[in-house]
């Protein structure tokens, strides 16, 4: 597979060559708040072509005026002469049309759907909120139909459901490229939103071209795409002795086209924030006796991240849109708490993690006629320390109160993870027709895994390493649109498959033996999504996808602990349906509207389970059936540039459709709803802002969020009358104020989280931080 | 508190109240006595525990019923005199409930028992009846100058919580000695990882003891896995808890200290007896000469003069196994066993439950369908019959009487909901 590829890409790369002699002229079309226009139409002389998703195009053309037209469904066609007297970079701004209706003035406004083909997808700009102290996981917390579950404060392990389906059914990419191998220090939860400008989550059906065999859904971050030499710096402070440093820098020279695109983060917390409530105890160390309900600051919950990324390279060059080499470093380490609930306080056990990762990135529209192509390649290498071996026992005032027998606040281990892992993904598009093209994606990874625990002396299966776990997901799509029966379409088959080298163990008269195994399997996967644009007002969106979920290395290897090897997994598998519309109202040129709904429905069956089948000893089988309906719906609305109130909702009703359990007896809570899973979720944030406060140009905004969760279950809703656990219903209350200056160079920020100090909690009995406050200043040197 | 229910004690009690005959087994003491039974049930890693107020007949689900324990990994009970007492496996905290006229349990005290041994996973048992044993071994790999493991250190912490009141006493650490039996099992595996199934006998505290079926780590696979030879039993002085020692009997192999169902029980005349457990699944070597065994130990020590060798009384062609057994007084006892030709021991329907009579050395497979009972806990004496829950994988549960007097098997209460575990009756 890589020769092949490689092949490909020196192939085009010689080809690209060939072309040489002309100017060029480059750049965006945008619409009225900037944001690029993906496939608009272009025609430059006689020359015909479209700008890429990010709104982005490029051609080669002589000295002298250029006569360039552009067309865009529900926008203005643009019409102008441009004089080209050397390579030059032009953005092309449209504007909506505005239709007179009979009920009110809409207009079409489908840059978005056009691109995204009918798909459930919400999309997040992050744009206006990069003067906040906000992290990504607390922007998904508030759109429709996303379920964020926090481990506690900055840093703590999160998972998040797209429709009740979360952990690995969610994949997550940047910039298209799986981050399955970036490590942990670099992930949603540690990555700075200054450094995102876009945020798209697709709900169950996922395009072919984020190669994933996701279940659930797909968070793809869009990093930003700076546009001039600049140089932005953020810094945050607040609560819980927190510092977020970003700086993120793009520099290219125009003449040779080198460029240099460069980001770095440093996340601090001490996460020290208070917990009470009944779960939070000491015991007096004469009579032993419990005594509940304290309350106390957490002492050892510190998190610490840093990452940085460069690129360097040519941009906008005959022979690569874009051709960088990049190296990403990044690491953490986190100290833990407190065990699955806060009753088991920890004032040792932590957990370190570093990547180093080499990449290659070669992007070229029009490679040949009509050919994109888009490649990443790379090699991580990931070790990751648990470092567990204290006896001293904690209480939660963060003394020590006795000794344990043995080491190990939560496991006795020094466990210590190796992971090699390279990565291929290759992207081409293809363009048959004026509204129709073909996508091409794979993605292809290979990982070596080693661990060692010096203190572990009964070793198992899982230290017999090295184990191997390779994967390869291809997709195939043909997209485009019927102008004249106003659908767009987007139709799509999958390959997944995945090939590991497990050692397994056996035992025998006495003796144990291990031996290598392999485990291999494939699956088939096919969608579709199309949007019918029934009017002016609006849009039905429909998708369906049948998909699968492979077993991920640890669940087949074991995890070298107390997961055993499992080499006859089976993919996970899913039939995910969505039915939405998009509907939108402008009054005059002052109020927009814009509603979403989604229903959804996903069939999943064969999910992966840890079952416990001796003491102590878990392994992972294929098992449980589930069922989720529900529906998202969101409203926004926006008055002017001064008011913008969005209000979502999302109801979920996760049924079990397990009939018999793992040793055939029948489960008495078949069809009942899945334990440990919200069920209701809903969000309110209204914004006003000020314009021209005190200077022209400089704006003061003002935002409110309100979010509510519904009460659930832990365990099973019928099982069960008294004393059952319950993650209670939650109302927490965030609001901030930002002030931007210096034609929007200098942004300074202020927020207040959870305001009336609530207790917050995402997992049973364990609290998140209570009310916080905290100021972020960003600027940008252009 | 109202009396219409006969009295309810944990097993262990009831053994040392029958001193008088089966046929009369209204006891005269003056404790208070629960109105109500609890079953205890298990579903997904959540513990209910449900009220019945009888166990002759009726049904039970624990739909909408039961009280949910704090059980951080697990819950374990003990029931005395009208009182649960819950240890939270995970956390080491031990709540003190009573049951209450709605369903419910209320918590009457709490104390953090896992603190005093060290662990936030004690295990327990009730060594007397007004005294709740907490306990957790320790094993500490010795390793020389080059770094290699060349022996296990295994270090015992113990306490004496005296119930009702849950006081805490007895703090003691004691590094449980090697036998050379033991030492020589294996190059350094086979060392003492666990004690368990406590009782108190006269001036004595006898403690059963779990092995470690250690692989050998310091050759390449394939493993070895030493064979184990001979019983082994702590003992201790009591109440001073001075002078512990092992006492070792060849009349078997394997473990002492029993699974969830004890292994030791003090009988009428103030002996005790002792069940072992050697199933192949925890990694012995099973042959021909591995068998199931009642010893009996007497000041301090094994009593080489009683063997009760209960495979060969079965007179069973298969393999027998067990990991605990109940006493109900008289010589008689009930115990869940392993027959290794019917399965594995932790996931199928390989087991039943035979009577067994200590002072005629008789042995009888009940008839009841075979189920898995390897992790099975508790079962109460009520009007003198045996009760206990058998719930086949795949099959219809109920709860069991069994007379000791005769060798019958009648069901009475059906358990309804088929996947929920009943680890024990109290």
């Amino acid at each position: 597979m890589f020769t092949r590829s490689a092949f490909l890409f020196l192939l085009c790369f010689a080809f690209s060559l060939s072309v040489v002699g002309q100017l060029r002229l480059s750049g965006r079309v945008v619409d009225e708040d900037h944001l690029g226009l993906p496939l608009v139409q272009m025609t430059i002389d006689s020359i015909s072509l479209r700008t890429n998703m990010e709104g982005a195009y490029s051609v080669d053309v002589a000295k002298g005026v250029h006569r360039i037209h552009i067309q865009f469904t529900g926008y203005q066609d643009v019409d102008t002469l441009v004089l080209v007297k050397k390579s030059v970079e032009q953005v092309f701004r449209m504007t909506p049309f505005v239709q007179e209706l009979e009920v009110a003035n809409i207009t079409y406004n489908l840059a978005k759907e056009k691109a995204e083909t009918g798909y459930a997808l919400t999309s997040i700009s992050t744009k206006e909120l990069q003067a906040q102290s906000l992290e990504i996981n607390e922007v998904l917390t508030r759109s429709s139909g996303l379920s964020v579950r926090s481990g506690g404060g900055l840093g703590s392990r999160s998972t998040i459901s797209i429709n009740g389906l979360g952990g690995r059914a969610v994949r997550f990419f940047l910039d298209g490229v799986p981050m399955d191998y970036f490590g942990s220090s670099f992930s949603i939860n540690t990555i700075p939103i200054s450094i995102i400008d876009r945020v798209d989550v697709y709900k169950g059906v996922i395009p072919a071209e984020l190669g994933s065999d996701a279940l659930g859904g797909a968070i793809n971050l869009s990093t930003k795409k700076l546009q001039k030499n600049q140089l932005e710096l953020s810094y945050s402070m607040g609560s819980f002795n927190t510092h977020r440093l970003n700086i993120y820098g793009h520099y290219r020279d125009s003449v040779s086209g080198f460029t240099a695109d460069a980001f770095a983060f440093y996340n601090y917390s001490a996460n020290n924030y208070e917990v009470w409530g009944d779960d939070i105890h000491v015991t007096n160390p004469e009579t032993f006796m419990i005594d509940r309900d304290v309350r106390v600051k957490r002492f050892h919950d510190a998190f610490r991240s840093a990452a940085a990324k460069i690129n360097l390279g040519y941009t906008d060059k005959k022979w690569a849109d874009q051709f960088y080499l990049g190296f990403l470093a990044s690491g953490m380490d986190k100290e833990i708490q407190h065990g699955s609930t806060m009753q088991t306080v920890y004032g040792e056990a932590k957990y370190q993690q570093q990547v180093f990762m080499p990449h290659l990135v070669y992007k070229k529209m029009n490679i040949v006629k009509n050919l994109d192509v888009n490649l990443f390649a790379s090699y991580s290498l990931l070790n990751r320390q648990r470092i567990d071996t204290s006896r001293n026992i904690y209480n939660w005032y963060g003394d020590i109160e006795g000794q344990r027998t043995l080491g190990g606040e939560q496991t006795r281990t020094l466990n210590e993870l190796d992971e090699k892992a390279s990565l291929l993904r290759l992207n081409a598009i293809y363009y048959l027709h004026k509204h129709h093209r073909l996508v091409f994606n794979n993605v292809m990874s290979l990982l070596k895994r080693d661990e060692n625990d010096p203190i572990l002396t009964n070793k198992n299966d899982g230290y017999w390493s090295p184990q191997y776990y390779n994967k390869n997901i291809l997709g195939v799509s043909l997209k485009g649109e019927f102008e004249k029966y106003k659908v767009d379409y987007s139709v799509f088959a999958k390959s997944f498959s995945y090939a590991a080298q497990v050692k397994t163990s056996y035992y025998d008269q006495g003796t144990m033996y291990f031996e290598p195994s392999s485990s291999e399997n494939n699956q088939f996967g096919t969608g579709m999504a199309l949007s019918y644009h029934f009017s002016a007002f609006g849009s039905l969106l429909f998708s369906v996808e049948k998909t699968a979920r492979l077993p991920e290395s640890d669940e087949i290897l074991g995890d070298g602990l107390s997961t055993v090897y499992s080499d006859s997994l089976r993919p996970e598998q899913s039939k995910n349906i969505n039915l939405g519309a998009v509907l939108r109202f402008r009054e005059k040129k002052d109020l927009k509207i814009t509603s979403t709904s989604n229903f959804f429905y996903r069939d999943v069956t064969d999910l992966i389970q840890a079952y416990q089948y001796d003491n102590n000893t878990f392994i992972n089988m294929n098992f449980e059936k589930v069922r989720m309906t529900g529906v998202d719906a969101s409203v926004k609305l926006k008055y002017k540039t001064k008011l913008e109130y969005m209000v979502s909702l999302s109801l979920l009703n996760p049924i079990l459709k397990t009939k018999t359990n793992q040793l055939g007896e029948a489960k008495i809570n078949y069809n009942t709803r899945m334990p440990n899973m919200p069920f209701v979720n809903h969000s309110q944030t209204l914004k006003y802002t000020l314009h021209d406060v005190f200077k022209k140009t400089n704006r003061l905004s003002f935002y409110w969020n309100l979010y509510y969760v519904g009460e659930f279950h832990r365990y099973s809703e019928i099982i069960g009358k008294y004393n059952k656990d319950k993650i209670p219903q939650q109302l927490i209350n965030s609001c901030g104020v930002s002030y931007l200056m210096l034609k929007q160079k200098l942004s300074i920020g202020f927020d207040a989280k959870n305001l009336f100090d609530e207790q917050a909690f995402d997992n049973y009995a364990v609290q998140k931080p209570g009310r916080s406050m905290f100021a972020k200043v960003t600027y940008i040197f252009n | 508190m109202n009396n219409k229910m006969k009295w309810l004690l944990m097993l262990v009690i009831a053994s040392s109240l029958f001193s008088c005959k089966s046929d009369d087994s209204e006891p005269e003491t003056t404790t208070e006595t629960p109105d109500v039974f609890s079953i205890l049930g298990t579903l997904d890693g959540a513990y209910y525990l449900a009220q019945t107020e009888n166990l002759t007949s009726g049904s039970l689900s624990f739909v909408n019923n039961g009280t949910q324990l704090d059980a951080d990994q697990a819950a374990r009970i003990i029931a005395v005199d009208g009182f649960i007492y819950s240890l939270n496996y995970g956390t080491g905290l031990l709540t003190k409930l009573q049951a209450q006229e709605d369903g419910s349990y209320a918590t009457i005290a709490e104390i953090n028992a896992g603190l005093a041994v060290g662990t936030n996973r004690p295990r327990f048992k009730l060594a007397n009846e007004n005294t709740i044993m907490v306990y957790n071994v320790a094993v500490t790999p010795m390793t020389d100058s080059t770094g290699e493991v060349i022996d296990q250190t295994c270090t015992l912490r113990l306490a004496s919580i005296a119930i009702p009141e849950l006081s805490v006493s007895n703090l003691t650490e004691f590094n449980i000695p090697q036998t050379s039996a033991a030492a020589e099992g294996a190059t350094i595996g086979y060392h003492p990882m666990r004690v368990d199934a406590p009782v108190i006998t006269g001036d004595k505290i006898y403690f059963g003891l779990m092995h470690m079926d250690m692989f050998d780590p310091s050759t390449p696979p394939p493993f070895r896995v030493p064979k184990q030879s001979g019983l082994e039993t702590l003992v201790f002085d009591y109440p001073s808890f001075s002078n512990g020692k092992i006492t070792t009997s060849t009349a078997s192999a394997g473990h002492t200290g029993g699974y969830r169902a004890p292994s030791m029980y003090v009988d009428e005349n103030g002996d005790v007896y002792q069940s072992n457990w050697y199933m192949s699944g925890s990694g012995f070597d099973l042959t021909d000469g591995d068998k199931t065994v009642i010893t009996r130990l007497r000041n301090g020590a094994y009593d080489n003069s009683y063997v009760f060798n209960v495979s060969e009384a079965l007179g069973l062609t298969t393999n027998v196994g067990t990991a605990g057994w109940f006493y109900v007084g008289n010589g008689i006892g009930y115990m869940p066993i392993q027959l290794e030709d019917d399965g594995n021991y932790y996931s199928e329907n390989s087991w039943s439950v035979a009577k067994v009579d200590i002072y005629n050395k008789t042995a009888t497979k009940l008839d009841v369908p075979m189920s898995s009972l390897f992790a099975y806990e508790n079962g109460v004496v009520s009007d003198g019959k045996f009760y206990m829950a058998i719930s086949p994988i795949d099959g219809d549960a109920f709860v069991y009487e069994f007379d000791p007097s005769t060798e019958t098997a009648v069901k009475t209460v059906t358990l309804e909901d088929e996947n929920v575990t009943v680890e024990g009756i109290y």
